[in-house]
């Protein structure tokens, strides 16, 4: 040991290990149990992000934090769900058509055939008898003065709603009854749950229990007129106190909520989290960049981007520990109060820290160039309004171009005609190279409020395509008849009327509107006898061609005037006697060459074929296809044509069938994730063409080898919609409103309409779209996780219906783009931090 | 044990040229040149001072040296290696000027984290780590929070980490800052110990007296500009060459009862330094030995005694002085 001088009885620097230390002996022996670069790098970095850490735990912030999140938790805690039995009427599920209803319970004051029926009709209010009488027995169901409705307001649309109210309240004061039931009224009751309850005694049953049967005794008299009650209610329930009871099962409500729950914890709960974890953290870099600390830190021998990767993990890692928290403690919630145990959820939490991430690499950014914790907080949170904005301003932009998108288009004649997503009908016009509108939007009021609430709404609800009944041509002439719904409530529009047009292409005239279609009409087809409406009670009504020509020769009412006679009189009833009920227009068809009826009811397949005799449709076969899902509610397509009929199911499977024996001839399976958007079968039967949500298109040859290829040809953009026009010729909706026809048998594509486009659709194309691209996309990390979430139950079950769940064109894009956005960002900053002289 | 990376004979800083000009604003940028031209070697295993007074570049030089800021022309190696290179910087030891370090620190803590960063292992850390502390008198305050430390004991630790590496070369920029006498002379036996133990000192101070105790070598910088590099003791004499003057200043005592005359020497200018009743004292700028034989021999023809002939050394204050002051 030499040069060592006792200071204070101590020695100042010794290395007694070492004799003779030679220092760079010593830092080599130091440096030898580092081995090498890579250790040494990682070693640092664990370092700066241990710091951080450190940094973290020692800050006051961090148990705010956490107190407010246990906070949030332990208010959430006593909110919980019980579920009880269901007994209301929920008249926008209930009730398809109110009149029919009406009518129903009417026949309980003519007949004693029915003792159930006369029951509950004698325990109804009074005044509610008195108007359904007069409804009953007046041409005119819905004549204001019947229900005593002011004469301005008497349009079908509001005293639709009035009747609803008033069955609505009539209805469940019978179902609160204490004695609707009597043995001799249901000697035999036939619903297995009543039957048990009635078993059980009546005057054993609890005040629910009776009401419960009620409900069941009453559905059972009035079905189909009356849906039946859910399995149950929702009661929910703070603590103690019940809150607010939902007409809805456990599962029911589970499966809703879950879907949503992920946009409700992006939106609210990692917004607030967001804003906190922002402000918390952007003092970590300007903090670092005070001299005395920087200069020690910069003449280390580590590269300036680990030390600033070091420090942007670090604040990572921080809201990773309070987002593990927050979104663990909700799981736990939820899975305990309301059972819902979706391990999908729990996918907040990294997803949520990439969110942060791509915000904080901002705030790095900004930290680095003002070194200023104020500033980073004020222009990360500017950074986040303008994603904000953006996602917002293209969301509703995104919206109103799909709502003006074609989802039909076909050929009459020399004219090209197109109805876009909200059922208006177009006519090209190839001089002008723009679709002008024939048929406008089916407004039942017709006011200048509910205008401006559709010019709204065009902007906020995407509506599902093809929803037009018809187009049905009447006669060889090129009139058509097509039936636009109301524009409102899509999910509901079975409840409101559907006005049937007669429009007559290339002609300059306005197209006849003839009234509303018979309620509860599910579909309307062509047949070799003439247009056909099928109605949701499985009944076919035949249009009389004469009649519609003479109605056409009168002046016609317009349906915000009020039709009184509608539509009714000019369709007779053309059986069939065995019905199949369904209640989806795609699940009803005919062989256009044949004029064969098909229903596709669950995975049954019906076939009813004309007789010319009794001008009726009687059934002529019935098969369960082996491939097809049972499963009550799944969607279901089915199309036919000469020697073909094609059923579809929301599985995504798709089966061929023999028309004249209804023998299965092949099953298919093209795509197990993506929901199918469409059928369409050529008229000779040949092609099939399968379109699926997002654009996709394949193609089946269903007479040669039955590959399933994609669509030929070239199309711009992607296939919005197909309609076969003959054989093998194809309309192709694709782009925005462009529309080709396709061979495809040579693949060849022709341009039918090129429209140039509104200023509307350019804005969004040119400016907002490829703002929106760019800029990262924090407001969709939800659908990841719904995606994920939906994802991990579509594995649990079987026979998912894939059009239930939500379609993300690439739900991991957002996560993309973002780790892109974060990964430009932290380069940025990492460049700026390294030239820098500090 | 791996090999040094340092070669025998090779500088521990050699610096060719060096300039750093910054610049100011982004569209009608500034330039500010605070390094111009300045080249200078510093011998392995010395105590390196390096004076200027503010704004002479003294920080600029050393935050390129050990590659925090980047240099704009020239060339600097340390330890033959390109300075500010990741290899440079692990054979350096820094304890910068008015040291911070995160309040939720302890030197524990503070020393796993410098250490790591300095590619030290767990192992190493630990097994230094407690003597270190004890030998800058912290190791009572091992696990207290640095938040609550003085600034004196800041320092006392920005020593200890910049020693954990156990460097070759040691950049100490103002260490007695804020220190009490004491601690500075602990302060400075530290540095004679390193000396002792080969480690190159390169030392930053304002405190010139400190400079000249401990210090082998000096380079006063003034405005960016090297104004001399070279042994402490020489400083004075080039200050003094490098203020046109030649030869030495001699100092005569003399005893005579009466008031003397300046002798009559061409090229010698005398000026009283001090008198008092049978004593003067007189001091000349002398070019040569017969300028003093004949400057004794006209006191002494006046009747004068010579009691003290003394050759007077400039300071490194007073070289500093005439240095910085004359530009």
């Amino acid at each position: 040991m030499h040069g060592v001088r006792p200071i204070h009885a101590r020695p100042l620097v010794s290395f007694p290990d070492e004799a003779e230390p030679p220092v760079i002996a010593l830092r080599g022996g130091s440096l030898a149990t580092s081995n090498g670069g890579t250790f040494r790098v990682l070693t640092a970095f664990l370092a700066i992000f241990k710091d951080s850490f450190r940094a973290v735990m020692a800050s006051r912030v961090l148990y705010v934090l956490l107190g407010i999140i246990t906070v949030v938790l332990l208010a959430l805690a006593p909110l919980h769900i019980r579920e009880t039995l269901d007994w209301k009427l929920n008249p926008q599920r209930h009730v398809q058509d109110q009149v029919a209803l009406a009518l129903k319970l009417h026949r309980g004051s003519e007949s004693d055939a029915k003792p159930g029926l006369k029951r509950i009709w004698e325990k109804l209010p009074d005044k509610l008898r008195e108007n359904i009488t007069k409804i009953a027995t007046a041409p005119n169901p819905l004549d204001p003065a019947l229900l005593d409705a002011p004469a301005e307001s008497g349009n079908p649309l509001t005293l639709r709603l009035l009747l609803l109210l008033r069955l609505e309240e009539g209805l469940n004061e019978v179902f609160e009854s204490n004695d609707l039931y009597q043995p001799e009224a249901w000697q035999r009751v036939g619903d297995a749950e009543a039957r048990g309850l009635v078993e059980k005694g009546v005057d054993q049953l609890t005040e629910n229990q009776r009401r419960r049967l009620n409900r069941l005794l009453v559905t059972a008299e009035l079905s189909p007129a009356l849906g039946p009650a859910d399995q149950a209610s929702l009661e929910t329930w703070y603590g103690p106190w019940q809150w607010l009871t939902v007409s809805t099962t456990r599962q029911a409500f589970l499966a809703g909520f879950a879907s949503s729950l992920s946009y409700i914890f992006d939106k609210f709960v990692m917004s607030i989290g967001l804003f906190i974890a922002i402000l918390v953290t952007s003092g970590m870099i300007p903090e670092m960049f005070e001299p005395g600390s920087l200069n020690l830190l910069l003449s280390k021998p580590v590269p300036r981007w680990l030390l600033l990767l070091g420090k942007f993990v670090g604040g990572c890692a921080f809201i990773t520990l309070c987002a593990a928290y927050l979104f663990l403690g909700l799981w736990l919630w939820l899975g305990l109060a309301g059972g819902l145990w979706d391990r999908g959820l729990l996918w907040s939490v990294p997803l949520y820290v990439v969110v942060f991430a791509i915000y904080f690499s901002v705030s790095l950014l900004v930290g680095i160039l003002f070194r200023s914790a104020i500033v980073s907080v004020i222009l990360t949170v500017v950074f986040w309004g303008f994603c904000f904005a953006t996602g917002s301003t293209w969301g509703l932009f995104d919206t109103r171009v799909r709502n003006d998108r074609l989802a039909l288009a076909w050929e009459q004649g020399d004219a090209l005609l197109a109805a876009d997503c909200q059922q208006r009908v177009y006519e090209w016009n190839p001089d002008a190279r723009s679709w002008d509108e024939r048929i406008g939007h089916n407004l039942l009021l017709d006011q200048p409020e509910q205008k401006a609430a559709m010019g709204m709404l065009q902007f906020l609800i995407r509506i599902p395509s093809k929803r037009l009944l018809g187009p049905v041509p009447v006669g060889d002439d090129g009139l058509n008849l097509i039936g636009t719904p109301a524009f409102f409530d899509p999910e509901n529009e079975a409840s409101f009327p559907v006005v049937l047009h007669a429009l007559q292409p290339g002609s300059p005239g306005k197209p006849l509107t003839l009234g509303e279609l018979p309620g509860g009409t599910v579909a309307m087809l062509a047949t070799p006898a003439g247009p056909v409406l099928f109605g949701n009670g499985g009944e076919v009504q035949l249009l009389e061609r004469d009649k519609l020509m003479a109605r056409l020769a009168e002046a016609p009412g317009a349906p915000d005037e009020g039709n009184p006679a509608g539509t009714g009189d000019l369709f007779v009833k053309a059986g069939p006697d065995e019905r199949e009920v369904v209640s989806d227009r795609e699940r009803v068809t005919t062989d256009p060459v044949s004029g064969d009826l098909f229903v596709l009811r669950r995975n049954e397949l019906s076939r009813f074929v004309w007789n010319d005799g009794d001008r009726k449709y009687q059934r002529s076969g019935k098969r369960e296809l082996s491939g097809g899902s049972s499963a009550r509610g799944m969607a279901g397509w089915v199309v036919a044509g000469p020697g073909v009929v094609a059923a579809a199911w929301g599985t995504g499977q798709i089966t061929l069938v023999d028309p004249a024996t209804l023998e299965e001839t092949g099953s298919f399976w093209p795509d197990r994730s993506t929901a199918i958007d469409g059928l369409e079968l050529g008229s000779d039967g040949r092609w099939l063409v399968v379109r699926f949500r997002g654009g996709k298109t394949l193609v089946l040859d269903c007479r040669g080898d039955r590959t399933v290829r994609p669509l030929p040809g070239n199309l711009a953009g992607p296939v919005e919609t197909v309609s076969f026009d003959g054989p093998g010729g194809l309309i192709v909706c694709h782009a925005t409103n462009r529309v080709s026809r396709l061979d495809l048998e040579s693949g060849r594509s022709e341009n039918l309409a090129s429209p140039r486009g509104n200023w509307l659709h350019n804005l969004h194309r040119l400016i907002i779209n490829p703002f929106y691209q760019l800029a990262p996309k924090p407001g969709e990390f939800y659908k990841l996780v719904t995606h994920l979430s939906a994802t991990g139950n579509a594995a649990v079950e079987k026979e998912a219906d894939l059009t239930r769940i939500e379609y993300q064109p690439s739900p991991w894009s957002p996560l993309w783009s973002g780790l892109s956005f974060m990964a430009v960002m932290l380069t940025i900053s990492a460049w700026l931090f390294n030239r820098g002289d500090y | 044990m791996i090999a040094s990376p340092v070669r025998d004979g090779t500088a521990a800083i050699e610096v060719q040229r060096l300039g750093k000009t910054y610049r100011d604003g982004l569209v009608f940028a500034q330039r500010f040149t605070a390094l111009r031209d300045v080249s200078l070697s510093v011998p392995l295993g010395g105590i390196f001072g390096l004076l200027g007074p503010n704004g002479a570049g003294k920080t600029t030089l050393v935050k390129i040296l050990l590659g925090i800021i980047g240099k704009s022309t020239g060339e600097a190696r340390l330890l033959g290696m390109t300075a500010g290179s990741l290899a440079s910087r692990r054979l350096v030891g820094y304890l910068p000027e008015h040291l911070r370090m995160a309040g939720h620190l302890t030197p524990h803590t503070a020393l796993e984290y410098f250490g790591s960063l300095a590619g030290l292992s767990g192992s190493h850390i630990r097994q230094h780590r407690a003597r270190l502390l004890e030998q800058v008198g912290l190791s009572d305050r091992a696990t207290d929070r640095i938040k609550k430390f003085s600034k004196g004991m800041l320092q006392r630790l920005g020593l200890a980490q910049a020693l954990l590496s156990q460097p070759r070369l040691l950049f100490l920029d103002e260490p007695t800052d804020g220190l009490d006498p004491r601690a500075r002379a602990e302060v400075r036996e530290i540095i004679r110990t390193l000396q002792g133990q080969g480690v190159t000192v390169f030392l930053n101070s304002h405190l010139l007296q400190e400079v000249e105790l401990i210090c082998d070598e000096v380079a006063i910088l003034d405005k960016g500009e090297l104004k001399y590099c070279g042994p402490v003791s020489e400083a004075g004499n080039h200050a003094a060459r490098a203020s046109g003057l030649s030869g030495w200043l001699m100092e005569f005592r003399l005893r005579s009862e009466r008031t003397l005359q300046f002798p009559q020497i061409e090229g010698l200018h005398f000026s009283p330094v001090e008198s008092q009743p049978g004593e003067q004292v007189f001091q000349a700028q002398v070019q040569n030995q017969q300028q003093v034989d004949a400057a004794i021999d006209q006191f002494r023809g006046q009747g004068a005694s010579l009691v003290e002939l003394k050759r007077i050394e400039a300071t490194l204050e007073d070289a500093f002085l005439a240095m910085v002051e004359k530009t």
